[in-house]
């Protein structure tokens, strides 16, 4: 291998991308059963302006310049982005000031159209606001996507233009060799000259594991969330934050790309790295704050809970380094926020560091540009009665609280990248994450999976491992019980 | 493509399937809508028996009721039915856009049931701390994987709420070699119907926990456990006295929501306490000419009480094809003491039928209850009760010329503890 990118959250995901334009061989390893199955997967979906970071920071840096990439990035790679602004919510004097040192901040990052607005106007452009508001920061360059659709499309971009993708590959070991590392895996081993390290929560793993002798760390820090019913979807439709605090941007009400609101995150220090749970404590912090930005939220408007784990780290800023005891790994870790607005912008630095030592030759048949993914619901009319005349799996809806037809799901399963599993289809089609949390449809996606696969309904899982959603067929210990 | 009926009735269970028999019979050209491959509905996983009690005197399970329906319906022929067909629109000037494998429709209606029955409650509404493994169900879709597919989907089973499919399903898993550990009930009294306590957790010694909710869900792939803790007067857990239960499965069984996404979109007003749209004794809404009946109307504790909505709104609708629902006045009807709910919310005048049902939840279990019908302080008629329970609908009829010139219709049912 020329290059073996460690993990396939956003960050590795859009190396990839950005490395298939050129002749090189390249190996995307994923520990997991699907790519986007860390930060990428839980987290606010927000592409923040960057009037946030400490000036000159990586942080600063790359998210001025990501968030100016995303808007074509997302239209070459077909993922839905919107530029929805965003609000910072001043309640009292000192928290005027704090906005008064964040627009100061923002000219100085390169941040634009930054600007104080007077309770009025902001509860002009956003009614359901806590009227005991008293200033606001107004932010017009924030913006929404949908974090894991983008690192999807741009794998399956990546794997259009032959960059080698395997999941459930967990790196084990990285040796030092003659002109490059040796990388063994739960499965195999590699050489390859270049290694891109990108692991998430796991990287500080294999910086150990190589044995660069630095001091690093991942701080695990978990935040929960709500969604809210598409019902919901005027609520606001900028995102809202609170005046930021030391520890963070805090708890914030965020529109997003699908149509519902997200109310989070906190920030929770945690000790293991897989501690995905939602506590009381937690969510209840989240109701109370997220509430103070926008009262009168009804509770049974809750569709789901969910956390994420933002891959903080001792270093503060995000940690881009190639270190000279091992020449030819580029670490690119402690990417907790703006990570997903900063990853285009690591994509272009990663290119820019192979590039000073290699010769980069354009791959001439690489795409930049995807196919648009078909979604029955996106579709104007004409264009669902011109699928369903090639195939009326087309006219036959699954998924009714997402309009997701049967064909949908049968292409997304046919397609080389999709793991066989019910959160993999939910990741790209939406099938099971409405209002009626798959009730509905669960069974009947197992069915086609059956069907497609030819295998029982119940060799399937949930998201790999031991996640099997049915056990035996019926009376099944009845009958192993009369036989033993 | 397009089409024209006379009535679309949008959901082909027991309440469309009757709403629909109703009209067909009436001569109009009616025309069902059903997203399902089978009409029926949710009948057809329910296979215990138990249906059909009032309405044909006799038991039967859900699919032998749903079948009797079906022969009624298929034997008109100015009945169409369209199977395996999602409505996606519909707009207040009673156009529908529905797709099936032929393509799309834009239908015209002159009047529209709505019967589109309701969803269970989720894991995802009730915001269960912990974390987000395999092995959490509804009790609907637990059902359907036994009853339809033949999978169990699991072996160490616990039941969140006692609502009447979790009963159901804590015997049929027992039947399928399951162990059902328990059933927890965050309420002080069972959600379910009496028959259905005793049939499907006394008779299999399976345990009822009261006044105790699950706190918090373990297992990172699979479901391990979940901790259970009692619950104080007001509902809140106390979890110092949380416990741990280790099961594969956690059942939910706690509650039904009428699903109205459709009669939001034509804009027709609905009633918090039901869920479902604010009807007149005709089951028609506050929009003319689209009417409501079965679970998206209210959640209702016996089928057969669906079907005489759903015959109520076929016949209505015939009503007011004919220009005979004048609404000349609205008069609300009112619930006071232990009242919930109330179906249907007013009365519009002329009344013109004979009698009008009305379907009442209450709020407390209350024993000695005494149903109160009064004008202003008059008293114009008295229902005695020796016992009531929230799981079981209260079902009156009243004669229309006790209402015909009242100037306030109020319900009040007291009772002691």
């Amino acid at each position: 291998m020329d290059v073996i990118i460690i993990g396939g959250g956003i960050v590795g995901t859009l190396i990839a991308r950005q490395l298939s334009f050129y002749s090189l061989r390249i190996l995307l390893l994923e520990k997991e059963s699907d790519i986007a199955m860390g930060a990428t997967k839980a987290n606010s979906g927000i592409v923040h302006a960057g009037y946030d970071p400490l000036p000159n920071t990586n942080k600063a840096k790359t998210n001025v310049r990501g968030n100016k990439l995303y808007p074509e990035l997302c239209s070459q790679l077909k993922v839905p982005f919107k530029r929805n602004g965003a609000f910072v919510l001043a309640f009292n004097d000192e928290e005027i000031k704090i906005l008064e040192e964040l627009k100061e901040r923002g000219r100085i990052n390169g941040v634009l159209g930054l600007e104080i607005i007077s309770k009025e106007e902001l509860l002009k452009r956003e009614p359901n606001i806590n009227p005991e508001v008293k200033r606001a920061l107004y932010v017009p360059n924030s913006g929404i996507t949908s974090p894991y659709l983008l690192a999807i499309s741009a794998l399956e971009n990546a794997w259009e233009n032959g960059v080698e993708v395997h999941l459930e590959e967990e790196v084990q070991g990285v040796i030092k060799e003659k002109g490059g590392y040796i990388v063994k895996t739960n499965k195999n081993s590699y050489f390859t000259k270049y290694i891109i390290n990108c692991a998430g929560i796991n990287g500080d793993e294999i910086i150990k594991m190589a044995g660069i002798d630095f001091s690093f760390e991942i701080t695990p820090r978990k935040g929960e969330y709500f969604v809210l019913d598409k019902k919901m979807g005027n609520l606001v439709s900028s995102t809202i934050f609170p005046t930021p605090t030391p520890l963070g941007k805090g708890i914030l009400v965020i529109p997003t790309v699908e149509g519902n609101i997200l109310l989070g995150p906190n920030a929770q220090n945690i000790n293991d790295k897989e501690d995905k749970t939602t506590t009381h404590e937690g969510l209840k912090e989240v109701w109370e704050k997220a509430t103070k930005l926008v009262p009168n939220i009804p509770f049974s408007s809750v569709i789901n809970t969910f956390a994420g784990i933002r891959a903080s780290s001792n270093y503060k800023d995000f940690l881009i380094e190639e270190f000279n005891s091992h020449k030819g790994i580029l670490n690119i870790l402690g990417i907790d926020s703006p990570g997903l607005t900063s990853a285009p912008a690591l994509a272009e630095i990663a290119e820019e560091w192979l590039r000073e030592k290699e010769k980069l030759i354009p791959k001439k048949e690489a795409k930049k540009e995807r196919e648009k993914t078909l979604y029955f619901r996106e579709l104007t009319n004409e264009e669902r009665e011109e699928l369903i005349k090639r195939n009326p799996k087309w006219g036959h809806i699954v998924c009714r609280c997402e309009h997701v037809s049967e064909m949908e799901i049968i292409e997304f399963i046919r397609h080389p990248l999709t793991p066989k599993t019910l959160e993999a289809l939910r990741k790209r089609l939406r099938v099971g994450t409405g209002r009626c949390h798959g009730a509905f449809c669960t069974p009947h996606i197992l069915k086609i999976l059956s069907k497609e696969l030819g295998k029982p309904m119940n060799s399937f899982t949930l998201k790999g491992g031991n996640s099997k959603i049915l056990f035996g067929e019926n009376k099944v210990r009845w009958k192993n019980e009369k036989g033993s | 493509m397009k089409k024209e009926v006379d009535i679309a009735v949008i959901g082909g269970g027991p309440g469309g399937l009757a709403g629909a028999f109703s009209a067909g019979k009436r001569g109009l050209k009616v025309l069902i809508l059903e997203r399902g491959e089978e009409l029926g509905g949710i009948l057809n996983q329910c296979i215990h028996p138990g249906f059909g009690l009032l309405y044909f005197k006799e038991e039967l399970t859900g699919p032998e009721y749903a079948e009797r329906w079906i022969k009624m319906v298929e034997e008109l022929d100015n009945i169409e039915i369209w199977t395996k067909t999602m409505v996606l629109e519909v707009s207040p000037d009673k156009r529908i856009l529905a797709v099936n494998e032929k393509g799309l429709w834009e239908i015209k209606a002159k009047a529209i049931i709505f019967s589109m029955g309701c969803r269970e409650r989720t894991q995802g509404n009730l915001a269960i701390p912990g974390t987000r493994p395999s092995g959490i169900f509804t009790a609907g879709t637990a059902q359907r994987f036994v009853n339809i597919e033949g999978y169990l989907p699991g072996e160490k089973i616990l039941i969140l709420g006692s609502g009447d499919i979790g009963l159901i399903m804590a015997r049929r898993l027992r039947w399928e070699g399951a162990e059902v550990i328990g059933v927890v009930e965050k309420l002080p009294y069972p959600g379910g119907l009496t028959r259905n306590l005793v049939q499907c957790l006394e008779d299999y010694d399976i345990p009822l926990y009261l006044s105790h909710t699950v706190v918090e869900i373990k297992g990172k792939e699979r479901l391990e456990g979940v901790y259970i803790a009692p619950v104080d007067d007001k509902g809140n857990p106390i979890l110092e006295n949380k416990k741990y239960i280790s099961c594969d499965t956690l059942l939910l069984s706690v509650g039904l929501i009428p699903e109205n996404e459709l009669s939001e979109m034509a804009e027709i007003p609905l009633d918090g306490k039901t869920g479902g749209p604010f009807v007149d004794q005709f089951l028609m809404t506050e929009k003319e000419g689209f009417f409501a009946c079965g679970n998206v109307l209210l959640v209702n504790d016996l089928v057969d009480y669906v079907s005489l909505q759903g015959l109520l709104a076929g016949e209505s609708a015939e009503k007011y094809l004919k220009g005979e629902i004048k609404r000349e006045k609205k008069l609300p009807v009112k619930i006071n003491g232990n009242l919930r709910l109330v179906v249907p919310q007013y009365l519009s005048y002329p009344i013109i039928l004979p009698e009008i049902t009305f379907y009442f939840r209450v709020l407390n279990p209350k024993e000695n209850s005494i149903l109160y019908l009064k004008e202003k302080e008059k008293i114009l008629k008295t229902w005695k009760y020796p016992m009531v329970k929230p799981a079981e609908m209260l079902v009156i009829k009243v004669s229309s010329s006790i209402l015909e010139n009242v100037e306030e219709i109020n319900f009040v049912l007291e009772g002691s503890k």
